[in-house]
């Protein structure tokens, strides 16, 4: 794992640093501009993830929405972005509560915060760059009655998780419209998932450490420009790892100002 | 109390006639088929008094001897002091608890010595020495079906027997897909020790156990009652042989407090629990009872609880009130019978100390390897709370097992409140005949599933 995150930064850096010094001068004479964007994203994703010493695994899909704000200049553009999100962990077993629980409770709802940092050098046609995504995700507490006891048993579930990915990206510039890009990162997630339960003078908390299974994603993409003002962003990516392919999409809206 | 003392000699005679006298020889004469070969053993044996549980009539309390703990402060030197006064001696001082086995002076009857200390501000409590019994007696032997771990609605017993209701069971075969125990877990079976030499238990005992009655450790079951009750706890199982126990992988360690006629002396139980207690029990099954209240009996069961023992304890059979120690709601798990239509026979003892139920009826399980004869196919079956039990004593062992964490406390609730509530119908929520109803294995261990509530 600190392989492929020393492999993603070293590359990355190494694209910005040769293309920072190839495209110094006309940069340089450039007047200080800031481009503001403001849109919606929506993004989902299928992720495995490992948990407890026996490193089981279970599946977590997850959709968020949000509003995005987007600020540019000198080819740097910086994101923030923050909204509503659904995560399910499904078939997750705790064995560390008095009754056991297999979790399937089906999507959590909760927020999302997360920031971005691109940037892309271009000589003629294509274009080299890198980028860095921070998202978190907490669940909102949600309550459980546990069925089938000869009392009333409840259950409180609160997750969250965490996605760090960084890599470099390569652009192709040629049409006006639309510029298709490619990407590889170092992805990283990692969240806890933690149930509290309750049956009359019963009581037990477990948390689960989860880890998303793989390293390294590849994304294919494009943005598509219909007016000077307003265009639209798709990317999909994959996350190939033993035993399995994970998968995510994400679509962008944005206005220009 | 000669009365009494001749009451208790012809019961015991008539049970040692039953027990022994009549099936013994007709098991010499009769040709068994050997199990091994698959074949369905069957067994032409009448059931002992026609199939309802034993009641063994045991005197409430051991004349000429009482149970009493002096306050923390009295010194040994006072101890003996007083007992000088009294005209006494101290039989013996069950460790831990220390509380002494005191002889009643020529004279005085129980009661009457009881009075006396009591008034002494140097006396924590005093006590008759209460006698516990057997709850059950094993009376048939036909191998085959254990309705109670899983039941298919098969016939219970010989061709023509009552059926069962599918699924009026513990629910033990899917709990053994989540954990089949580890043999860290001892199960202490306080009765009349086991037949140490039982092929299907043999490689699954700890030690050669304790006997207190005999005081020496070499706990071998003269009765039958203990070998029949630690087959059910947890019988070697999955080895192409005999029967299945509850707890597959735990280990069984006998403590003899009965003897051969079917008694024991509260005194007796209350060492042998203490001594399980501090030999690495972590669960305690006592299919024993008795009518007495008893200070010594709860000290010692407070011992192993604080220990973190599970201490499992059989209501009785008398259709009447909770025997002790069942009784001693705060530290045992009082577990009343069902039968293999999931209702409740009537004999089961109820009250508001009820904490669960399990199968108690025509239970198949282990008998001493001499109980029907020599060569004799030594299982049979057995009825009673004494039954139901070892149940919940194996499914305590799986629990402590699994999650190793749980404190006693913990794992008697788990247990509680994972029962089915098969007479909710009639006492809907917990009720002072099944407690909180049949116990359930599945749901105490199996990973409960928590889905998304529909619409």
């Amino acid at each position: 794992m600190k392989k492929n995150l020393a492999f993603s930064l070293g590359i990355v850096f190494l694209l910005i640093a040769f293309a920072s010094l190839s495209a110094q001068t006309p940069r340089e004479t450039e007047p200080f501009r800031l481009n503001f964007r403001l849109g919606l994203e929506g993004e989902m994703f299928k992720r495995d993830l490992t948990y407890g010493e026996d490193e089981s695994v279970s599946p977590l899909n997850s959709y968020f929405s949000t509003l995005r704000l987007e600020l540019e200049s000198g080819g740097y553009v910086i994101s923030l972005f923050g909204g509503f999100a659904s995560s399910n962990f499904n078939t997750l077993v705790f064995r560390g509560l008095p009754f056991s629980i297999e979790f399937e409770g089906g999507g959590l709802s909760g927020v999302v915060f997360g920031a971005e940092l691109s940037k892309v050098f271009l000589f003629n046609s294509f274009g080299v760059g890198g980028q860095v995504r921070v998202i978190s995700y907490s669940g909102n507490e949600k309550k459980w009655a546990i069925p089938e006891l000869a009392v009333e048993g409840e259950l409180k579930s609160k997750p969250s998780w965490q996605q760090f990915s960084i890599g470099p990206v390569l652009v192709y510039n040629k049409y006006e419209n639309f510029i298709p890009f490619a990407a590889i990162q170092y992805n990283r997630l990692s969240g806890e998932f933690s149930l509290r339960e309750l049956v009359e003078n019963l009581t037990g908390e477990e948390k689960k450490e989860v880890k998303g299974r793989g390293a390294v994603s590849f994304s294919l993409g494009a943005n598509f420009l219909f007016t000077s003002r307003f265009g639209l962003r798709g990317e999909a990516s994959i996350l190939p790892h033993k035993g399995a392919t994970d998968w995510s999409l994400n679509v962008r809206a944005l206005f220009s100002f | 109390m000669k009365l009494r003392t001749y009451i208790l000699l012809v019961c015991i005679s008539i049970f040692s006639l039953i027990a022994f006298g009549f099936d013994g020889p007709k098991a010499q004469q009769r040709e068994r088929p050997n199990p091994r070969q698959g074949q369905v053993i069957l067994s032409d044996l009448p059931e002992l008094n026609a199939g309802l549980p034993f009641r063994l009539e045991t005197p409430r309390y051991k004349e000429g001897e009482v149970l009493v703990k002096f306050k923390p402060e009295v010194t040994e030197a006072k101890v003996n002091t007083l007992m000088a006064i009294y005209g006494t001696r101290s039989l013996k001082k069950i460790p831990r608890i220390d509380v002494h086995e005191i002889e009643v002076p020529r004279g005085l009857s129980v009661r009457e010595m009881v009075a006396l200390l009591a008034r002494n501000p140097d006396v924590e409590f005093v006590e008759p020495n209460g006698v516990v019994r057997i709850c059950v007696t094993p009376n048939d032997t036909y191998f085959k079906y254990q309705y109670a771990l899983y039941n298919s609605g098969q016939e219970i017993g010989i061709p023509g027997s009552p059926r069962g209701k599918q699924r009026a069971d513990i629910h033990a075969s899917e709990a053994w897909e989540e954990t089949r125990g580890t043999e860290e877990v001892v199960i202490a079976v306080v009765d009349s020790g086991i037949d140490l030499l039982h092929p299907d238990i043999k490689d699954k005992l700890k030690s050669s156990g304790r006997d207190i009655v005999n005081n020496d450790f070499d706990a071998t079951d003269d009765l039958g009652h203990g070998t029949h009750v630690a087959g059910i706890a947890a019988a070697a199982t999955d080895n192409n042989e005999g029967i299945a126990g509850v707890a597959w992988n735990c280990q069984v360690l006998p403590v003899k407090v009965i003897d051969k006629e079917g008694s024991g002396l509260y005194s007796w139980v209350a060492e042998a629990i203490v001594w399980a207690a501090d030999n690495q029990a972590a669960v305690i099954n006592l299919s024993i009872g008795g009518d007495e209240p008893s200070e010594t009996l709860k000290e010692a069961l407070r011992y192993a609880y604080q220990k973190g023992v599970v201490i499992v304890a059989a209501t009785g059979n008398d259709s009447g009130p909770v025997l002790y120690p069942a009784a001693y709601d705060d530290y045992c798990l009082a577990v009343a019978a069902t039968d293999y239509n999931d209702t409740r026979p009537e004999w089961s003892n109820y009250g508001s100390e009820v904490d669960v139920a399990a199968p108690g009826v025509r239970i198949v399980s282990l008998v001493p390897r001499w109980y029907f004869g020599p060569d004799s196919f030594p299982y049979g079956y057995g009825t009673g709370t004494s039954m139901a039990a070892p149940h919940v004593a194996g499914l305590a062992a799986l629990l402590k097992s699994h999650k190793p964490w749980l404190k006693a406390r913990e794992i008697m609730d788990i247990i509680r409140y994972s029962s089915d509530d098969i007479n909710a119908t009639q006492y809907p929520g917990r009720d002072n005949y099944l407690g909180y109803g049949r116990v359930n294995m599945e749901k105490a261990l199996v990973p409960i599933k928590i889905k998304k509530p529909k619409g």
